[in-house]
């Protein structure tokens, strides 16, 4: 049975990302692109990540090694030896695209950076990843995802104010990275028929963390307030402040939290939500008075504090009530915004993703395990996202891929020895 | 032969219908904008985007065209009006769709079906052309008609229960976190099938669940689950792999620097920045693992001395030491941030309603044709003329009649 077409066949791109980005050239990879990653001969930083299957932190069982490299080939080269560049240099002639995340300068220094290899193919499109962008007073300071994560502003808005800001608790800036390298390396592939020739991609991380604060930077943009992170309970901007009346957005419920904002007023929906969720409260007479209120006249910016303490003091005891699964199945029965504080054992759980056929199952013969994988981030029926294969074993492909570049198995031993690949 | 000429921006000469509203879907469109494409934003006074209705207002005067919420994922767009609800406005949808390359949505699915204009209408309308349509849930399963935001399918992806500390209630999440991550994969999409296009002439339809794609951003800890049964939870500032790593006090009202020390090297560079020689010298600080069981006490050293420092003199003494130190830099910083400024991150625009204003330039940035900054947001209808006359070829009096009749409210 064929395979079905996908969308990149025709590209192949070359990966040198480390720990940072790695998910921007499986973003290609998964809509077929053939991906080759590219290792050090003692293998990545990254398979040195855990989690680790089983809690064994050794080789080749890092979980996070397998997402963020399922779908890529793999081969070892070190670029730090000359013969170990003229095989990039040869591999570079057969690419259409390629990431890397070495510090700024890094790869010009090893005349292995864009201005070099453009030179071997100008098709080339190149991404380059650095924390801050190649240049400014910044473009050497080191980094780590939570330094990345507060210079790009998303630090300070998460969090209670009686303690200090938070991140999201698993790291989420070379997330955002590579997928911002991803974006700038299909913009440039699409322009290059007309324009003739590839380009640079240049993607900065805390320019991409910028990008995840909404509309923090036109609060300040256009009123001089910085928004304020607030916790369960959000100070909510009124249409004069930023500061406000509290407003609670996570709320406990009977075996978790729920996360649910009381709104009312002009906003698409919402008063129309709020006056459903006090009708399905009083069906368990839990409505407290709250039925008489008129939802679109109900504007949180200018009510009464009174009555606002009212409302979600009856809200938050019908809460208490009900399971997160009991909240989601009267979200969606009765059009109501509440929405459960799901951890990934609900996830995993979840009949909607089950519907979609989101789950994916991909075999570790070596391991003698079949894992399941999260799958599609955009379904396209006749040219679909897939999981073909899993992260490859260090060197995997080394044969395959130097094979097309005329190596036998002899010149490998010999480069292997040679410590080039 | 005369040469092609270089285009100014990577998707000149391409046409966009972009039926999308609030977050994910107008960002895709608006980035497709800042690199040349002709992008037609379709809105209706009868049913404003939520996010023209709420605050930063100009001046804190709210108004339709007023708020800089919109504008943010709107730049380089034409925007017309049309209410697509009125009985004659699917003629004239029919006419845009036709036009364009691209037709996007992210009603709540079936709305567009209902409206006359899901995908099996628009392929016949428009065989070549591509459509996305991007919603919280997908287009079908049990939970397709959930009308939530971005908020909420944070909540679905484990985020908002992941945000906070172990030892409390979670902290919430500030805003719609999946709207920051699900656009990047549908514009990855969106320009892969363009290219499908171009060398099959196959137009195809992207179907995009938020949720979905937000868990790519979870890929470690749904592993942990699967394989080891583990369920992730709420670490605040904590790290497994560094020690020390949080979030510091610094001099001044809630100032904070972040810090990450992963290795050997970058340990003795912290204790030479806060002049520990003892902690240098302690062998028992001498390995992540060792300096975690003292975390508490490392912190607060730590500590005590940020609080007497401003956090930028701290980033700057940490980063002298090969430290991995960064502020915690607020929306005011950021516009004042030397290397935001040297790629020119932010734009400032002249909006027709509330004059020079801020937008973000796209974070990757393009060699020969980088994304450009033409036009501010457009204002509700700002473009009705132009559009309706110029682009569709309607004349002056059959416009006249769809303003009349309310086609165009």
């Amino acid at each position: 049975m064929p395979d079905s077409p996908t969308l990149l066949a025709p590209y192949r791109v070359l990966d040198l990302t480390d720990t940072c980005g790695q998910l921007g050239a499986r973003m290609l990879a998964d809509l077929g692109a053939d991906v080759i990653k590219i290792e050090p001969p003692a293998g990545s930083p990254a398979r040195r990540l855990g989690p680790y299957l089983r809690d064994e932190s050794r080789s080749e069982r890092s979980l996070s090694w397998f997402f963020y490299n399922a779908n890529k080939r793999g081969i070892t080269l070190d670029i730090h030896t000359e013969a170990g560049r003229g095989l990039l240099r040869q591999l570079v002639y057969r690419t259409d695209a390629m990431f890397e995340s070495f510090a700024p300068g890094e790869l010009d220094a090893l005349d292995i950076g864009y201005e070099a290899l453009s030179a071997v193919n100008p098709q080339l499109v190149m991404a380059s990843i650095t924390p801050f962008g190649p240049i400014g007073p910044y473009a050497h300071y080191t980094a780590s995802d939570i330094v990345t994560w507060a210079m790009g502003g998303r630090l300070v808005l998460d969090g209670d104010a009686d303690r200090a800001p938070v991140r999201i608790s698993v790291p989420q800036a070379y997330e955002h990275a590579g997928a911002h390298a991803a974006m700038g390396v299909m913009t440039a592939l699409y322009a290059r028929p007309a324009l003739g020739r590839g380009q640079h991609v240049d993607v900065s991380v805390q320019a991409t963390v910028a990008w995840t604060l909404m509309n923090a930077p036109t609060w300040w943009d256009l009123l001089h307030e910085n928004m304020a992170r607030g916790g369960a309970v959000r100070p909510h901007p009124r249409a004069s402040s930023a500061d406000g009346l509290p407003h609670r957005q996570i709320w406990p419920c009977k075996d978790g939290y729920v996360y649910y904002l009381t709104q009312g007023g002009a906003q698409a929906g919402a008063a129309a939500s709020t006056r459903r969720l006090v009708e399905r409260m009083d069906r368990d007479g839990l409505a407290d008075g709250l039925l008489e209120i008129d939802w679109i006249e109900f504007d949180y910016r200018v009510v009464d504090d009174a009555l606002f303490h009212h409302v979600t003091g009856a809200i938050a005891r019908f809460f208490l009530t009900k399971t997160k699964a009991e909240l989601t199945e009267i979200a969606v029965v009765e059009d109501i915004r509440i929405a459960p504080l799901n951890t990934v054992q609900e996830i995993l759980a979840d009949e909607q993703l089950e519907a979609r056929d989101f789950w994916r199952r991909m075999d570790h013969p070596e391991l003698g395990e079949s894992i399941t994988y999260p799958g599609q981030t955009v379904k396209i029926s006749q040219a679909p996202w897939t999981l073909r294969r899993r992260a490859p074993l260090l060197g995997e492909h080394n044969l395959e891929v130097y094979g097309d570049l005329g190596l036998t198995a002899d010149d490998l031993r010999g480069l292997r020895g040679a410590r080039v690949i | 032969m005369a040469p092609p000429s270089i285009p100014s921006g990577a998707f000149e000469g391409l046409k966009v219908a972009d039926f999308a509203w609030m977050g994910v879907g107008p960002i895709v469109s608006m980035f497709l904008a800042d690199h040349g494409a002709t992008v037609v934003h379709v809105e209706s006074l009868t049913r404003p985007d939520p996010l023209r209705v709420g605050p930063p207002f100009r001046d804190n005067q709210p108004g339709i065209d007023r708020s800089g919420y919109m504008p943010a994922f709107n730049a380089n767009k034409l925007g017309i009006s049309l209410n697509l609800k009125h009985p004659k406005a699917l003629e004239v949808a029919s006419r845009l769709i036709r036009w364009a390359d691209v037709v996007t949505e992210s009603m709540t699915p079936g709305v567009m079906s209902a409206l006359g204009l899901g995908w099996e209408r628009v392929q016949h309308i428009n065989p070549s052309a591509i459509m996305y349509s991007t919603s919280q849930m997908g287009q079908d399963g049990p939970r397709s008609s959930y009308s939530g935001a971005g908020t909420q399918a944070a909540g679905f992806a484990g985020y908002t229960a992941l945000t906070g500390w172990p030892d409390r209630e979670p902290a919430g999440l500030f805003s719609a976190y999946t709207d920051v991550i699900a656009p990047w994969f549908l514009y990855v999409a969106l320009v892969a099938a363009l290219d499908y296009r171009r060398r099959t002439g196959v137009a195809l339809y992207i179907d995009q669940s938020q949720y979905e794609a937000a868990l790519s951003f979870l890929g470690p800890a749904l592993l942990d689950y699967t394989v080891n049964g583990r369920i992730a939870g709420r670490k605040g500032n904590d790290d497994p792999t560094a020690s020390p790593h949080g979030v510091y006090p610094c001099a001044g009202v809630d100032r904070w620097i972040a810090i990450a020390v992963r290795d050997q090297a970058e340990w003795l560079g912290l204790c030479r920045a806060l002049g520990r020689d003892d902690w240098a010298a302690d062998e028992q600080l001498g390995s992540v693992i060792a300096r975690r069981s003292r975390r508490a006490d490392l912190d607060d050293g730590i500590a005590r001395w940020t609080a007497q420092n401003d956090a930028h003199a701290a980033m700057a003494l940490f980063q002298e030491h090969g430290v991995p130190a960064g502020v915690a830099q607020t929306c005011e910083q950021l516009f004042a941030d030397p290397q935001l400024m040297a790629r020119e991150h932010f734009w400032f625009l002249d909006h027709a309603a509330i004059g020079k204003h801020a937008y973000q330039a796209p974070a990757f940035k393009l060699s020969e044709t980088p994304a450009h900054p033409a036009r501010a947001a457009p204002t509700l209808g700002q473009h009705n003329l132009e559009i309706y006359r110029d682009l569709l070829g309607y004349s002056e009096a059959a416009i006249t009649e769809l303003v009349i009749e309310g086609v165009l409210e």
